[in-house]
């Protein structure tokens, strides 16, 4: 009995909460997103589900506390959103873009903007009969709904691993409508401020705050980017390459978070100045960061899943809802479209660009919280919930809408690394078939005919029941060089090499890798279950395969690129 | 490297009374196992007659060399031995009656040394007239000294 107390004394609720949560968390979501993921529909509404289920809108088992507690594990993630974002936007891809990009911006952003303010701005007179009040509420609304939320975005295009024209414009769009949101809200809150409070406001101040806060941003990142390109070339081990990367992430956004500055928009400068100074190391530098993103990132939409209160809606806030949601996806729309039009991009642009940028998440959420904390209750309450319902809602069917344009425009799979091609392959799909077969009772005359008739290095030798009985390699051949006088009765089986290991034709690529590298071989014979030869794998070939199969994905992206300019 | 450095005269023999391939094979096998340390002689000798069943390793001029390259063989071994009758049953390319059998094992991974004892052993049979004088032997020095019997 005592010990029994003594354990419970021992243990200490906050820490198994956090600890335990975080646990739960990963793995809830990791799960949801598996089910929603075989459902086709993306990961991020799972772990977004998940939250919500775990939230203060279901179990409440992740409650304001806990959320307050992780919120630097979002700070984290936005960060390294950011990064990955900023390191899309090579010079190159400007400079190809740079005028397709302004246009699609200027618009999809302006008219979000504008439709918003209208159709809240009358929808809350209308209510309310409070001028001030709608006026205000609109221009603050407009401004945040001209944000386009990079991750749950970026993450879809992640996951079908696209890559082509609508890829790069929707990644540029997203990463620089942000600036944009910032500089408009900058002034929107200006405005507000003016009509709402009776507080004089330093009209000088609001003026060049939102250039400080901007300009800021871009310093410490761009700065802190180049110093970290800078270490990074003496560095090739990939352990010390992320843990300075993430270093210095951290450092961005902790700094940003210091002076009050944009650390969406900070890691972004840090992404495009590392991809820009040194291309080649930082897609080194990219990859490795994005493999240890997945537990961040799952964590990061769970929680905004968990933040949304999904119970507690009056009329007012509902119908208001309902305009900043119908504005803002049909100014998106029109905007985009009408961009895309007049910079002349490709059909692809024209008709699936507008369904790409409904996403709206951290820089929003941001923006609402902040809201909340310059203005009164009822516009920051208001904002609050307006942002969080309808961020559920475009986080809902937003990445839906994504996954679609990816496969209408045909950009899925076509941004592979090698090592998913080295998982999706299997031992079949680069078996080399066309190898004559050696029988082992081949005498050594016969042999030198076939290795002068073919180019292969390694020949798989079979009884007649067409069993693997051995390999003769080039070398052992070459051993018989010595003298003539045995060709005609040494026979293929006197010279051939016993087989070390075999692989099916199911076996997966990554297993025969495997193999190759723990017994240093050269070569691996495959055959059937019955051990009857069916081919050979050489392990040059695999870089061959891989090589070409790279080719062919980046020359198929390449044509996309290419319809671009009629 | 040369094969007469691993010829030895406790693995020469005279088949007394022996005319038929198996069990000529198989005592030249028995001998060898006395003499040397071979692991696993059941193995081994599995391993020759299935050789000698894919293709017969009379080669003509009534020699035969079965050989094999075996698992936990060390160094390379050469066991001989004569019938000056001839073994009836061992077939040889030339159809010619076998008179000298010689037994080489080597290392499963001795592909050269394998190769270089074989072609060393034929055209030291084929040197002179040692095919002739190896057929009328009387005793293991005698095949001994005829093999290392410099030109």
């Amino acid at each position: 009995m005592d010990f029994f107390h003594y354990v419970i004394d021992k243990i200490s609720l906050l820490d198994l909460n956090i600890l335990i949560l975080m646990g739960v968390t990963l793995f809830g979501g990791t799960i949801g997103g598996r089910l929603f993921q075989k459902i086709k529909i993306p990961q991020v509404v799972g772990y977004i589900i998940i939250g919500i289920i775990i939230g203060g809108s279901g179990l409440n088992v992740v409650d304001d506390k806990i959320i307050r507690m992780l919120e630097p594990f979002n700070y984290l993630s936005l960060g390294i959103i950011g990064f990955m974002i900023g390191g899309e936007l090579k010079r190159s891809v400007l400079k190809r873009y740079g005028k397709q990009f302004f246009y699609i911006l200027i618009f999809e952003g302006m008219m979000a903007f504008f439709l918003v303010m209208i159709l809240t701005g009358i929808v809350a007179f209308l209510i309310t009969k409070d001028m001030n009040l709608s006026v205000s509420l609109a221009v603050l609304l407009g401004a945040i709904a001209s944000a386009t939320a990079p991750a749950a975005t970026t993450d879809v295009f992640w996951e079908y691993k696209s890559r082509g024209p609508l890829t790069t414009t929707v990644l540029g769009i997203v990463a620089l409508d942000d600036a944009l949101s910032l500089v408009l809200f900058a002034f929107a809150s200006t405005i507000a401020s003016t009509l709402i409070s009776k507080v004089h406001i330093d009209t000088w101040h609001s003026l060049i705050a939102p250039f400080y806060e901007i300009g800021g941003s871009l310093l410490i990142g761009g700065g802190l980017g180049y110093v970290l390109s800078r270490i990074l070339k003496q560095y090739s081990e990939e352990d010390r390459i992320l843990v300075f990367s993430i270093g210095t992430i951290l450092m961005v956004i902790g700094l940003s978070l210091t002076l009050n500055m944009d650390m969406l928009l900070a890691a972004m400068a840090m992404g495009v100045v590392m991809t820009n100074v040194s291309p080649y190391k930082s897609k080194l530098v990219f990859n490795i960061v994005e493999r240890f993103t997945p537990p961040i990132y799952v964590l990061f939409f769970v929680l905004v899943g968990s933040k949304l209160k999904i119970n507690n809606i009056t009329f007012f806030v509902g119908i208001l809802t309902l305009a900043y949601f119908l504005g803002r996806t049909g100014g998106k729309i029109m905007g985009a479209r009408w961009g895309a039009i007049l910079s002349h991009a490709t059909d692809n642009i024209k008709k699936y660009l507008p369904y790409c940028l409904f996403s709206q998440a951290g820089v929003a959420i941001g923006l609402a919280i902040l809201v909340s904390q310059r203005f009164p209750e009822q516009i920051g309450n208001t904002i609050i919930f307006i942002i969080m319902t309808s961020t559920f809602v475009v986080q809902l069917i937003g990445p839906l809408f994504v996954k679609m344009a990816i496969f209408k425009s045909h950009e899925d799979g076509l941004n592979i690394t090698e090592e998913d091609l080295i998982r999706n392959s299997l031992v079949k799909d680069l078996m080399e078939k066309k190898i004559p077969p050696i029988l082992e009772t081949m005498p050594i005359t016969k042999i030198l005919s076939i290795f002068s008739e073919h180019d292969f290095l390694y020949y798989p030798v079979m009884n007649n029941k067409k069993k693997l009985e051995g390999v003769i390699t080039i070398d052992n051949l070459k051993n018989m060089f010595i003298t003539s006088e045995l060709n005609y009765f040494m026979l293929a089986h006197d010279i051939m090499e016993p087989v070390i290991k075999v692989v099916l034709p199911q076996t997966p690529l990554s297993e025969a890798l495997d193999i190759f590298k723990r017994y240093n071989l050269e070569y691996l014979p495959i055959v059937d279950q019955h051990s009857r030869v069916l081919g050979l794998l050489e392990s040059k070939n695999i870089k061959h395969y891989i090589n070409r199969k790279m080719l062919e994905t980046e020359q198929k992206a390449e044509k996309l690129h290419q319809n671009q300019k009629i | 490297m040369n094969f007469i450095s691993y010829l030895k005269k406790d693995l020469i023999c005279l088949f007394n009374g022996i005319d038929k391939k198996k069990e000529a094979i198989n005592k030249l096998i028995d001998m060898t196992a006395q003499k040397e340390k071979i692991d696993d002689v059941k193995g081994l000798r599995a391993s020759l007659f299935y050789r000698e069943k894919l293709m017969s390793t009379g080669i003509g001029l009534g020699i035969a060399i079965p050989h094999v390259r075996f698992k936990g063989v060390k160094e390379p071994v050469i066991a001989i031995g004569i019938q000056p009758r001839g073994i009836n049953d061992y077939k040889s390319l030339d159809d010619k009656v076998i008179k000298i059998v010689i037994l080489i094992i080597v290392g499963q991974n001795h592909h050269k040394e394998h190769i270089k004892i074989l072609a060393q052993i034929v055209s030291k049979l084929k040197e002179d007239n040692n095919i002739d004088r190896l057929s009328h032997a009387e005793s293991p020095d005698d095949i001994f000294n005829i093999l290392t019997r410099k030109k």
